[in-house]
């Protein structure tokens, strides 16, 4: 089994640009002007790189001193973009049995509510050292056992993280290109 | 679909699961990709949390002491987690935070309902990980 390396305190923060990550096919194509697969394909070849720079120096001529991170952040935000619609795409084809029982699941596991919605709506909702707080006082709750090692790996990942109140999950479902 | 993708030591750990338990289900090996941290952090930035049941039951999480946790829970409906709920939170949070639950779920597994939440899981880390394995 490949183990993705729970990010820590101690790791360098990956080079991500918040103000350059969008939520959604929409809007990366209206900033671009182009199309999302368009610019998946620019970021692969360094004379598409130049192009995406010089469009990107275009909407913000204050960029120079960021460009390469900024290209990177723009390069990983299309294909997530895409990623994203792929795997919307998959759950719809997962029968309602499974989607009911995942709900009764949750709901039958608090601790895994609980867990749920902290990492997702916790950022919405609460201020980040808070949310680290209160999944700590779970980890040290549950020290060594599977509860525990979920809210320190959970911990982890939310110190790196950013959430947002927008709505543009609910609308992918109903904006699906037909012909991934 | 009565499948479960596990890997190696999750099998073992449902193989230790009672016989009864186990009866009609397949297992089938899971493979699995999970992300980098420069894509969870995007993916991130990317999510909406929009879903007015959850927000509120976080917001009451925020306002309880450690012993009412469960207690502020009890008025949440499963119909909250709808699919694109679940779509959302799960390709925020990666597949690793699924192996996270999955490893909480399956040991404790005592019932039916128990494995196919587990089954669910499984194939929800499977649909990511073939997802996070395809080029954009």
């Amino acid at each position: 089994m490949t183990s993705a390396a729970p990010l820590s305190p101690s790791a360098p923060r990956p080079e991500i640009l918040s103000e350059w990550v969008k939520q959604d096919r929409e809007s990366i194509e209206s900033l671009f002007g182009m199309k999302l697969e368009q610019i998946v394909e620019l970021a692969r070849t360094d004379e598409g790189k130049q192009r995406l720079l010089e469009r990107m120096k275009q909407i913000d001529p204050s960029l120079n001193g960021n460009a390469d991170k900024a290209l990177m952040t723009v390069r990983e935000n299309a294909e997530q973009a895409k990623k994203k619609e792929s795997f919307f795409k998959k759950m719809l084809l997962l029968p309602v049995r499974s989607v009911v029982s995942l709900g009764k699941g949750v709901i039958r596991h608090p601790i895994l509510t609980i867990l749920l919605i902290l990492a997702t709506y916790g950022l919405v909702v609460w201020q980040l050292p808070k949310i680290l707080g209160y999944l700590q006082a779970l980890a040290n709750a549950n020290a060594g056992n599977a509860i525990g090692k979920t809210a320190e790996y959970l911990k982890s990942f939310l110190a790196f993280s950013k959430g947002t109140t927008g709505k543009a999950g609910e609308e992918l479902f109903k904006r699906l290109p037909d012909t991934m | 679909m009565n499948t479960l993708f596990l890997t190696a030591e999750e099998q073992k750990t449902f193989g230790a699961l009672p016989a009864k338990l186990r009866d009609g289900w397949t297992v089938t090996p899971a493979v699995i990709v999970p992300e980098d941290p420069e894509e969870l952090i995007v993916r991130r930035g990317m999510a909406s949390f929009a879903n007015a049941e959850l927000r509120s039951a976080c917001e009451r999480l925020a306002e309880t002491k450690d012993s009412k946790w469960e207690q502020v829970l009890s008025s949440l409906r499963e119909q909250a987690f709808t699919r694109e709920e679940l779509s959302e939170m799960f390709f925020a949070l990666g597949v690793e935070a699924l192996n996270r639950f999955i490893a909480v779920v399956l040991p404790s597994a005592k019932t039916d309902e128990d494995v196919e939440f587990l089954s669910a899981l499984t194939q929800v880390r499977s649909m990511l990980s073939e997802v996070n394995g395809s080029p954009a």
